[in-house]
């Protein structure tokens, strides 16, 4: 069985690859503090010695490394390769996507520095210093340069689902940024109003930007992997402007009974269903990927389950009865893992198994870690989501009590929150076999003796239709 | 694939890429050219009017942030220098790496 592997691929490839390494380098180590704050949240003496380390600021380190170390690489460099295919041609601009890349990197490792030292922001998906926010916005840019240009570039004029959501992220991550920092950090504006703008950035970045980033990677790929043709291709325009122009406005679901017009939230819950229509259409259009075989296709549908599964809660907790329970608990950080390491991560998980071979010419070096990292990584969502779930229900319970006094609230919630810990050690052991992995199969360039065009072991690619 | 089959991609215009830029900036520029000149300031950092003499600190920003630094200098000279608190009571300030010396001092004679 022989893969295709384009002529941009390898022309393409420096990069993506670039990223690509960067961004696991920012997983493995997002993780590393990930499993620490996780170990602080149930024994907090844990690290307590040394303020670099206490839980506000390895909490921020580790949200801040996650996403803009690793998915915002992962999904740049995804969403490079996927507009470089398209395009049909090499990419354009790969100096400025390569100098992007450096200073993109330099950026987020500030960024940790920052809030390591105490300059953390305190607004969710936003933690990084706001001095920042220009070598960000600057960095991505020139990324984009080289993505617009394949995309604005194409050598066939007919454009696909994958090039709208791939373009849009690249577009509007520049955009809500710019917003954010003028009315958060340059010019504040004043009061409640900062709760509502960082309510409007943490959703827009994850409706807007990443979610934007993962549909462009499964809709290239499933298609590819499965042999088949997206089902009910013709609402996928509708789904994606039902995004684009619904996504944004959910923010203020996360102010529900707070000190805000009530206006705010009733437009946030409607968005929240109206929403629903897209993650129907996403559903309808990539069903063909839970019939799927092979690593990519598996990541991604699982992927695809978590992204439908989130949109679901995100509704649901969006009523009043429900949030009263889920409100001001852990819930909110189980929707969070689920949005961010169950669909995201995993779709970007399946998108580098499919991509990073035909960049290289190489198969994967080891089939072994292939599936260490897939089961890990599936048992570690769900346990990790699940036992937060668990935490926050015991939680919500608790304090809607007034009998139950704090610790004893604390005292209940503690098994869940170690159950929460052995998953973050689980993704943190698949996510280092995957970076063993990747790094051992993008040596393997060098090696000129081995077969340029690889033939996929099954476990790791669909049959060819 | 190997080196040799590589495609060298198509030149790329300066002016393109400036496009972009200018594109990606957009709202950064809105933001600044239309939202902060417009911004109304909140009212903790308007100077009221007819503000008493022994008020006047609280003015503004400026003014509470220099009382604040001048408050807190006064506080670190007094805890660290020797000085009358109340001279006809008889009541002294001292420094208080000097008064925590004087109270282990007076704790520990009291255990023995």
């Amino acid at each position: 069985m022989k893969t295709e592997v384009t002529a941009s691929d390898s022309s393409s490839r420096n990069p993506p690859l670039l990223l690509l390494l960067m961004a696991l380098g920012w997983l493995v180590a997002g993780g590393l503090l990930g499993l620490v704050a996780s170990i602080q949240l149930h024994s907090p003496r844990f690290l307590d010695g040394c303020p670099l380390l206490t839980y506000g600021r390895v909490g921020a380190l580790a949200e801040t490394a996650f996403v803009y170390g690793w998915l915002a690489n992962a999904g740049l460099a995804l969403a490079l390769w996927v507009l470089g295919r398209l395009a049909g041609e090499p990419l354009r601009a790969q100096n400025w996507a390569l100098a992007g890349a450096v200073f993109w990197n330099v950026g987020v490792a500030a960024a940790l520095v920052g809030v390591a030292t105490g300059d953390a922001t305190g607004f969710a998906l936003l933690g990084l210093p706001g001095y920042v926010h220009l070598i960000l916005f600057f960095s991505y840019s020139a990324v984009a340069v080289s993505g617009l240009l394949a995309w604005s570039g194409r050598l066939r004029q007919v454009s696909y689902a994958s090039h709208w959501y791939a373009a849009g992220a690249l577009f509007l991550f520049p955009w809500i940024l710019s917003i954010a920092h003028v009315m958060l950090f340059s010019a504040p504006v004043h009061g409640v109003v900062q709760s509502i703008v960082a309510g409007w950035y943490a959703q827009c970045a994850w409706t807007l930007w990443l979610a934007p980033l993962a549909l462009a990677v499964a809709y290239y790929v499933i298609p590819r992997a499965t042999g088949r043709v997206l089902a009910s291709y013709e609402f996928a325009t509708l789904g994606f402007w039902c995004l684009i122009f619904v996504g944004g406005l959910t923010g203020g679901r996360h102010l529900l009974g707070g000190p805000v017009p009530a206006w705010i939230p009733s437009v946030a819950v409607v968005s929240s269903a109206l929403l629903l229509f897209h993650t129907f259409v996403v559903l309808l259009n990539l069903r063909g990927g839970f019939s799927g075989a092979g690593t990519a296709v598996r990541f991604i549908a699982f992927g695809i389950a978590a992204y439908v599964l989130g949109a679901v809660v995100d509704a649901a907790t969006c009523f009043h009865a429900v949030a009263a329970h889920t409100q001001f608990t852990f819930f909110d950080e189980a929707q969070r893992q689920l949005a961010l390491y169950g669909a995201a991560s995993t779709i970007f998980f399946g998108g580098i198994y499919f991509a990073v071979p035909r960049m290289t010419g190489k198969a994967w070096l080891s089939g072994g870690l292939v599936r260490a990292h897939l089961f890990l990584s599936v048992a570690g969502i769900l346990l990790l989501a699940g036992s937060l779930a668990g935490a926050a229900a015991v939680q919500g319970r608790d304090l809607a009590n007034s009998a139950v006094a704090f610790p004893e609230i604390v005292r209940h919630t503690r098994p869940w929150l170690v159950a929460a810990t052995a998953a973050q050690a689980a993704l943190l052991l698949g996510n280092i076999s995957f970076f063993v992995n990747f790094v051992g199969t993008a040596c393997r360039i060098m090696n000129v003796s081995e077969p340029a065009v690889f033939d996929p072991p099954r476990a790791m690619e669909a049959p060819a239709p | 694939m190997n080196d040799e089959t590589r495609t060298p991609p198509r030149p790329v215009s300066i002016v393109a890429v400036a496009a972009i830029f200018a594109l990606l900036s957009l709202f950064w520029v809105l933001a600044v050219e239309v939202y902060v000149p417009h911004r109304a300031p909140a009212p903790q950092n308007e100077a009221p009017e007819n503000l008493p003499k022994e008020l006047a600190w609280k003015a503004t920003p400026a003014t509470r942030r220099a009382y604040l630094a001048e408050l807190r200098e006064r506080q670190a000279n007094q805890a660290q220098s020797y000085g009358w608190v109340d001279k006809a009571a008889g009541v002294v300030r001292l420094p208080v790496g000097r008064a925590m010396e004087l109270v282990a001092r007076d704790y520990g004679a009291r255990k023995q």
